[in-house]
Protein backbone atom coordinates (compact mmCIF):
# COMPACT_ATOMS: atom_id res chain seq x y z
CA UNK A 1 0.00 0.00 0.00
CA UNK A 2 1.32 3.15 -1.18
CA UNK A 3 1.66 6.03 1.23
CA UNK A 4 -0.75 9.00 1.71
CA UNK A 5 0.04 11.97 -0.45
CA UNK A 6 -2.45 14.06 0.62
CA UNK A 7 -4.99 13.45 -2.06
CA UNK A 8 -7.00 10.14 -0.46
CA UNK A 9 -10.19 10.13 1.44
CA UNK A 10 -9.13 8.81 4.91
CA UNK A 11 -10.67 5.56 5.56
CA UNK A 12 -13.51 5.67 8.13
CA UNK A 13 -15.45 2.39 8.02
CA UNK A 14 -14.20 -1.03 7.85
CA UNK A 15 -15.92 -2.71 4.41
CA UNK A 16 -16.26 -5.72 7.31
CA UNK A 17 -18.09 -3.84 9.81
CA UNK A 18 -20.90 -3.02 6.93
CA UNK A 19 -20.89 -6.54 5.45
CA UNK A 20 -20.71 -8.02 9.40
CA UNK A 21 -24.13 -6.24 10.37
CA UNK A 22 -25.83 -7.84 6.98
CA UNK A 23 -24.60 -11.01 7.50
CA UNK A 24 -25.33 -11.03 11.45
CA UNK A 25 -29.33 -9.10 11.21
CA UNK A 26 -30.71 -10.03 7.72
CA UNK A 27 -29.01 -13.42 7.26
CA UNK A 28 -28.99 -14.45 10.92
CA UNK A 29 -24.71 -16.09 10.76
CA UNK A 30 -23.62 -15.09 14.18
CA UNK A 31 -20.14 -16.55 13.52
CA UNK A 32 -18.88 -13.56 12.02
CA UNK A 33 -15.52 -14.12 13.64
CA UNK A 34 -14.98 -16.93 11.04
CA UNK A 35 -15.93 -14.86 8.11
CA UNK A 36 -13.73 -12.05 8.92
CA UNK A 37 -11.23 -13.69 11.60
CA UNK A 38 -8.98 -11.29 13.50
CA UNK A 39 -11.88 -8.30 12.86
CA UNK A 40 -13.55 -7.21 15.86
CA UNK A 41 -17.21 -7.34 14.45
CA UNK A 42 -18.96 -7.25 17.84
CA UNK A 43 -22.78 -6.24 16.98
CA UNK A 44 -21.90 -3.03 19.67
CA UNK A 45 -19.92 -1.33 16.62
CA UNK A 46 -22.84 -2.19 13.67
CA UNK A 47 -23.83 1.15 12.15
CA UNK A 48 -27.27 0.42 12.41
CA UNK A 49 -28.16 0.20 9.02
CA UNK A 50 -30.72 -2.63 8.98
CA UNK A 51 -34.19 -1.76 10.96
CA UNK B 1 51.28 -5.99 32.15
CA UNK B 2 48.19 -4.65 34.32
CA UNK B 3 48.99 -1.44 33.95
CA UNK B 4 49.26 -1.29 30.24
CA UNK B 5 45.55 -3.33 30.18
CA UNK B 6 43.83 -1.16 32.44
CA UNK B 7 45.32 2.08 29.94
CA UNK B 8 44.40 0.35 27.04
CA UNK B 9 40.51 -0.21 28.23
CA UNK B 10 40.41 3.69 29.44
CA UNK B 11 41.33 4.44 25.66
CA UNK B 12 38.55 2.48 24.84
CA UNK B 13 36.36 4.27 26.55
CA UNK B 14 37.03 7.45 24.98
CA UNK B 15 36.11 7.02 21.79
CA UNK B 16 32.32 5.09 23.15
CA UNK B 17 31.95 8.69 24.93
CA UNK B 18 32.99 10.35 21.83
CA UNK B 19 30.27 8.24 19.29
CA UNK B 20 27.15 9.09 22.16
CA UNK B 21 27.09 12.31 20.35
CA UNK B 22 27.54 11.55 17.34
CA UNK B 23 24.93 8.80 17.56
CA UNK B 24 22.28 11.48 19.00
CA UNK B 25 23.02 13.89 16.13
CA UNK B 26 22.61 11.25 13.68
CA UNK B 27 19.38 10.96 15.26
CA UNK B 28 18.04 14.57 14.41
CA UNK B 29 18.97 14.45 10.85
CA UNK B 30 16.63 11.43 10.24
CA UNK B 31 14.21 13.79 9.17
CA UNK B 32 15.94 14.20 5.21
CA UNK B 33 16.33 10.46 5.16
CA UNK B 34 12.42 9.78 5.58
CA UNK B 35 11.94 12.83 3.23
CA UNK B 36 13.68 10.78 0.78
CA UNK B 37 11.94 7.86 0.90
CA UNK B 38 8.61 9.97 0.98
CA UNK B 39 9.95 11.79 -2.67
CA UNK B 40 11.17 8.03 -3.93
CA UNK B 41 7.63 6.97 -3.25
CA UNK B 42 5.70 9.80 -4.45
CA UNK B 43 7.93 10.18 -7.40
CA UNK B 44 7.44 6.29 -8.23
CA UNK B 45 3.11 6.54 -7.88
CA UNK B 46 3.16 9.76 -10.23
CA UNK B 47 5.72 8.17 -12.81
CA UNK B 48 5.29 4.65 -13.08
CA UNK B 49 2.31 2.35 -12.68
CA UNK B 50 3.16 2.16 -8.83
CA UNK B 51 6.03 0.88 -6.91
CA UNK B 52 6.88 -3.11 -7.01
CA UNK B 53 8.46 -4.51 -3.90
CA UNK B 54 12.16 -3.06 -3.95
CA UNK B 55 11.34 0.22 -6.34
CA UNK B 56 11.30 2.27 -3.52
CA UNK B 57 14.83 1.38 -2.03
CA UNK B 58 16.48 1.48 -5.75
CA UNK B 59 15.39 4.37 -6.38
CA UNK B 60 16.22 6.03 -3.00
CA UNK B 61 19.85 4.23 -3.61
CA UNK B 62 20.48 5.79 -7.11
CA UNK B 63 18.87 9.09 -5.86
CA UNK B 64 15.40 10.54 -6.75
CA UNK B 65 16.30 13.15 -9.09
CA UNK B 66 18.81 11.08 -10.67
CA UNK B 67 16.10 8.22 -11.35
CA UNK B 68 13.49 10.85 -12.66
CA UNK B 69 16.60 12.14 -15.24
CA UNK B 70 16.67 8.79 -16.74
CA UNK B 71 12.74 8.33 -17.33
CA UNK B 72 13.39 11.29 -18.91
CA UNK B 73 16.22 10.28 -21.08
CA UNK B 74 14.71 6.83 -21.73
CA UNK B 75 17.81 5.62 -23.99
CA UNK B 76 20.03 5.94 -20.93
CA UNK B 77 18.28 3.47 -19.52
CA UNK B 78 20.31 -0.02 -19.68
CA UNK B 79 18.61 -2.49 -21.52
CA UNK B 80 21.00 -5.03 -22.40
CA UNK B 81 18.93 -7.88 -20.57
CA UNK B 82 15.60 -7.45 -22.75
CA UNK B 83 17.91 -6.38 -25.49
CA UNK B 84 19.56 -9.73 -25.25
CA UNK B 85 16.02 -11.98 -25.07
CA UNK B 86 14.88 -9.71 -28.21
CA UNK B 87 18.32 -10.85 -29.65
CA UNK B 88 17.14 -14.05 -31.19
CA UNK B 89 13.94 -12.43 -32.87
CA UNK B 90 15.55 -11.34 -36.11
CA UNK B 91 12.12 -10.15 -37.50
CA UNK B 92 12.25 -6.99 -35.25
CA UNK B 93 15.11 -5.98 -36.89
CA UNK B 94 14.10 -6.13 -40.22
CA UNK B 95 12.79 -3.69 -43.03
CA UNK B 96 9.56 -4.18 -44.61
CA UNK B 97 11.65 -4.97 -47.48
CA UNK B 98 13.42 -7.48 -46.23
CA UNK B 99 10.74 -9.44 -44.59
CA UNK B 100 9.63 -9.47 -47.71
CA UNK B 101 11.88 -11.14 -49.24
CA UNK B 102 12.88 -13.62 -46.64
CA UNK B 103 9.04 -14.02 -45.86
CA UNK B 104 7.61 -15.18 -49.30
CA UNK B 105 3.68 -14.84 -49.39
CA UNK B 106 1.81 -18.23 -48.43
CA UNK B 107 0.25 -18.33 -52.69
CA UNK B 108 3.78 -17.92 -53.87
CA UNK B 109 4.90 -20.87 -51.88
CA UNK B 110 1.88 -22.91 -52.45
CA UNK B 111 2.19 -22.42 -56.38
CA UNK B 112 5.84 -23.48 -55.86
CA UNK B 113 4.60 -26.39 -53.65
CA UNK B 114 2.13 -27.62 -56.29
CA UNK B 115 4.55 -27.06 -59.26
CA UNK B 116 3.08 -24.28 -60.95
CA UNK B 117 5.95 -22.41 -60.26
CA UNK B 118 9.95 -22.87 -60.03
CA UNK B 119 12.31 -22.05 -57.98
CA UNK B 120 14.08 -18.81 -58.46
CA UNK B 121 17.67 -18.99 -59.29
CA UNK B 122 19.49 -17.10 -57.01
CA UNK B 123 21.07 -19.08 -54.59
CA UNK B 124 19.78 -17.34 -51.31
CA UNK B 125 15.83 -16.49 -52.78
CA UNK B 126 16.25 -20.53 -53.29
CA UNK B 127 16.92 -21.48 -50.07
CA UNK B 128 14.61 -19.70 -48.40
CA UNK B 129 12.21 -21.58 -50.45
CA UNK B 130 13.83 -24.31 -49.76
CA UNK B 131 13.19 -24.16 -45.98
CA UNK B 132 9.51 -22.61 -46.68
CA UNK B 133 8.09 -25.41 -48.43
CA UNK B 134 8.56 -28.55 -46.09
CA UNK B 135 7.08 -26.56 -43.32
CA UNK B 136 4.13 -25.84 -45.80
CA UNK B 137 3.62 -28.93 -46.98
CA UNK B 138 3.81 -30.41 -43.10
CA UNK B 139 0.79 -27.46 -42.10
CA UNK B 140 -0.96 -28.82 -45.36
CA UNK B 141 -0.73 -32.85 -43.89
CA UNK B 142 -1.84 -31.49 -40.31
CA UNK B 143 -5.07 -30.20 -41.75
CA UNK B 144 -5.75 -32.76 -43.73
CA UNK B 145 -5.33 -35.59 -40.86
CA UNK B 146 -7.85 -32.98 -38.60
CA UNK B 147 -10.19 -32.81 -41.51
CA UNK B 148 -10.86 -36.39 -42.19
CA UNK B 149 -10.41 -36.87 -38.03
CA UNK B 150 -13.51 -34.13 -37.75
CA UNK B 151 -15.65 -35.89 -40.70
CA UNK B 152 -15.40 -39.63 -39.58
CA UNK B 153 -17.47 -39.02 -36.24
CA UNK B 154 -18.28 -34.87 -36.83
CA UNK B 155 -21.49 -33.99 -38.28
CA UNK B 156 -23.60 -36.80 -36.30
CA UNK B 157 -21.52 -36.20 -33.41
CA UNK B 158 -22.63 -32.72 -33.10
CA UNK B 159 -26.45 -33.88 -33.96
CA UNK B 160 -26.13 -36.14 -30.88
CA UNK B 161 -24.85 -33.51 -28.65
CA UNK B 162 -27.65 -31.00 -29.47
CA UNK B 163 -30.20 -34.32 -29.45
CA UNK B 164 -28.72 -34.39 -25.79
CA UNK B 165 -28.91 -30.71 -24.66
CA UNK B 166 -32.70 -30.89 -25.74
CA UNK B 167 -33.34 -33.84 -23.37
CA UNK B 168 -31.43 -32.17 -20.76
CA UNK B 169 -33.36 -29.50 -21.00
CA UNK B 170 -36.47 -30.95 -20.60
CA UNK B 171 -35.39 -33.27 -17.52
CA UNK B 172 -33.73 -30.11 -15.55
CA UNK B 173 -37.20 -28.57 -16.41
CA UNK B 174 -39.23 -31.48 -14.94
CA UNK B 175 -36.74 -31.67 -12.22
CA UNK B 176 -37.44 -28.16 -11.64
CA UNK B 177 -41.22 -28.63 -11.70
CA UNK B 178 -41.13 -31.20 -8.99
CA UNK B 179 -38.41 -29.36 -7.04
CA UNK B 180 -41.12 -25.93 -7.13
CA UNK B 181 -44.46 -28.55 -5.51
CA UNK B 182 -41.96 -28.96 -2.41
CA UNK B 183 -42.22 -26.10 0.24
CA UNK B 184 -39.80 -23.30 -0.42
CA UNK B 185 -37.46 -24.38 2.90
CA UNK B 186 -37.18 -28.15 1.33
CA UNK B 187 -36.01 -27.22 -2.34
CA UNK B 188 -32.20 -26.66 -1.21
CA UNK B 189 -32.07 -29.87 0.51
CA UNK B 190 -34.01 -31.89 -2.65
CA UNK B 191 -31.11 -29.87 -5.12
CA UNK B 192 -28.70 -31.37 -3.27
CA UNK B 193 -30.26 -35.17 -3.11
CA UNK B 194 -29.89 -35.06 -6.47
CA UNK B 195 -26.49 -37.10 -8.29
CA UNK B 196 -23.90 -34.34 -8.75
CA UNK B 197 -24.41 -34.96 -12.33
CA UNK B 198 -27.47 -33.77 -12.38
CA UNK B 199 -26.84 -30.67 -10.21
CA UNK B 200 -25.13 -29.10 -12.42
CA UNK B 201 -27.65 -30.16 -15.66
CA UNK B 202 -30.37 -28.50 -13.44
CA UNK B 203 -28.17 -25.60 -12.43
CA UNK B 204 -27.23 -24.91 -16.11
CA UNK B 205 -30.60 -25.11 -17.43
CA UNK B 206 -32.20 -22.79 -14.98
CA UNK B 207 -33.02 -19.09 -15.77
CA UNK B 208 -29.89 -17.11 -15.72
CA UNK B 209 -30.70 -14.15 -13.89
CA UNK B 210 -30.09 -14.07 -10.44
CA UNK B 211 -33.28 -12.15 -9.60
CA UNK B 212 -35.27 -14.88 -11.32
CA UNK B 213 -33.05 -17.82 -9.42
CA UNK B 214 -34.13 -15.87 -6.41
CA UNK B 215 -37.75 -16.15 -7.41
CA UNK B 216 -37.23 -20.13 -7.83
CA UNK B 217 -36.78 -19.98 -3.96
CA UNK B 218 -34.22 -22.60 -4.54
CA UNK B 219 -32.19 -21.46 -1.28
CA UNK B 220 -29.80 -19.08 -2.95
CA UNK B 221 -28.53 -16.53 0.02
CA UNK B 222 -25.34 -15.06 -1.37
CA UNK B 223 -25.11 -14.00 -4.96
CA UNK B 224 -21.99 -11.75 -6.44
CA UNK B 225 -22.20 -9.80 -9.60
CA UNK B 226 -19.32 -7.76 -10.78
CA UNK B 227 -19.14 -5.06 -13.33
CA UNK B 228 -15.25 -4.24 -14.63
CA UNK B 229 -14.15 -1.13 -16.75
CA UNK B 230 -13.20 1.32 -14.04
CA UNK B 231 -9.67 1.61 -15.14
CA UNK B 232 -9.29 5.21 -16.24
CA UNK B 233 -7.88 8.50 -15.58
CA UNK B 234 -9.11 11.50 -17.84
CA UNK B 235 -11.81 12.37 -19.11
CA UNK B 236 -14.10 11.08 -16.52
CA UNK B 237 -17.33 13.13 -17.30
CA UNK B 238 -20.21 14.90 -15.33
CA UNK B 239 -23.20 13.08 -17.15
CA UNK B 240 -21.12 12.24 -20.13
CA UNK B 241 -17.72 10.76 -19.86
CA UNK B 242 -15.48 7.14 -18.67
CA UNK B 243 -16.54 7.31 -15.19
CA UNK B 244 -20.06 8.80 -15.70
CA UNK B 245 -20.83 6.50 -18.04
CA UNK B 246 -19.85 2.93 -15.81
CA UNK B 247 -21.63 4.84 -13.14
CA UNK B 248 -25.39 5.40 -15.37
CA UNK B 249 -24.61 1.59 -16.30
CA UNK B 250 -24.21 0.38 -12.56
CA UNK B 251 -26.96 2.55 -11.12
CA UNK B 252 -29.22 1.57 -14.23
CA UNK B 253 -28.63 -2.08 -13.64
CA UNK B 254 -29.04 -1.48 -9.65
CA UNK B 255 -32.59 -0.01 -10.74
CA UNK B 256 -33.52 -2.99 -12.69
CA UNK B 257 -32.56 -5.68 -10.33
CA UNK B 258 -34.75 -3.91 -7.87
CA UNK B 259 -37.56 -3.74 -10.63
CA UNK B 260 -37.00 -7.58 -11.12
CA UNK B 261 -37.05 -8.48 -7.48
CA UNK B 262 -40.92 -7.74 -7.19
CA UNK B 263 -41.97 -7.95 -4.10
CA UNK B 264 -39.07 -10.32 -3.01
CA UNK B 265 -37.20 -6.81 -2.82
CA UNK B 266 -38.65 -6.46 0.87
CA UNK B 267 -36.44 -9.19 2.19
CA UNK B 268 -33.11 -8.57 0.07
CA UNK B 269 -30.37 -6.59 0.86
CA UNK B 270 -27.82 -5.62 -1.71
CA UNK B 271 -24.41 -4.39 -0.73
CA UNK B 272 -22.23 -2.52 -3.34
CA UNK B 273 -18.52 -2.18 -2.70
CA UNK B 274 -15.12 -1.53 -5.08
CA UNK B 275 -11.87 -2.97 -4.20
CA UNK B 276 -10.58 0.78 -5.15
CA UNK B 277 -11.71 4.24 -4.55
CA UNK B 278 -10.69 7.92 -6.49
CA UNK B 279 -8.85 10.60 -5.51
CA UNK B 280 -10.02 13.24 -3.51
CA UNK B 281 -7.96 15.44 -5.36
CA UNK B 282 -7.43 15.82 -9.03
CA UNK B 283 -4.29 14.55 -10.69
CA UNK B 284 -3.13 16.51 -13.57
CA UNK B 285 -5.52 16.08 -16.26
CA UNK B 286 -8.07 17.08 -14.81
CA UNK B 287 -9.02 13.47 -13.76
CA UNK B 288 -8.73 11.35 -10.96
CA UNK B 289 -6.46 8.18 -9.83
CA UNK B 290 -7.39 5.11 -8.39
CA UNK B 291 -7.49 6.27 -4.32
CA UNK B 292 -8.00 4.90 -0.66
CA UNK B 293 -11.26 4.58 0.87
CA UNK B 294 -14.51 4.84 -1.14
CA UNK B 295 -18.60 4.42 -0.94
CA UNK B 296 -20.41 1.56 -0.20
CA UNK B 297 -24.08 1.78 -1.36
CA UNK B 298 -26.78 -0.51 0.46
CA UNK B 299 -30.76 -0.97 -0.34
CA UNK B 300 -33.01 -3.43 0.22
CA UNK B 301 -36.20 -3.78 2.66
CA UNK B 302 -34.59 -3.84 6.29
CA UNK B 303 -32.56 -1.09 5.21
CA UNK B 304 -32.83 2.13 7.45
CA UNK B 305 -32.60 4.25 3.92
CA UNK B 306 -32.05 8.06 2.93
CA UNK B 307 -28.73 8.84 4.86
CA UNK B 308 -25.43 8.93 5.00
CA UNK B 309 -23.60 5.97 7.62
CA UNK B 310 -20.48 6.57 9.18
CA UNK B 311 -18.83 9.49 9.92
CA UNK B 312 -17.77 12.59 7.60
CA UNK B 313 -15.25 14.31 9.42
CA UNK B 314 -15.69 17.54 6.79
CA UNK B 315 -13.36 17.85 3.69
CA UNK B 316 -9.91 19.10 5.09
CA UNK B 317 -10.11 16.38 7.42
CA UNK B 318 -10.94 13.96 5.64
CA UNK B 319 -7.88 13.64 3.34
CA UNK B 320 -5.23 10.92 4.38
CA UNK B 321 -2.40 12.26 5.81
Amino acid sequence: MAGPEGRDLALTTDFRRVLGEVLSRHLGNHDLASVFPGFDNSAAGFLKLLG
Amino acid sequence: MESSRRRYSAALALPVALLAPVLLLGKKHQAPAADEHKRALHALNRLTFGPRPGDVQRVEAMDVDKWIELQLHPEKIDDSALASRLDPLRTLRMSTREMVEDFPPQPLIKAVADGRQSLPSDPQERAIYQAQLPRYQQKQEQQAALQSASSDSGANASDDERAQRRQERMDARADAEQILTLPPDQRMAAILRLPSEQQQVLLRSLPPKLAQLIKANVGVQIAFADIGGWDHHVNEGSTQGQLANVLRDFSQSLAAFWTDLGDLAEDTVVVTMSEFGRTARENGNRGTDHGHANVMFVLGGPVRGGQIYGQWPGQKAAIWR
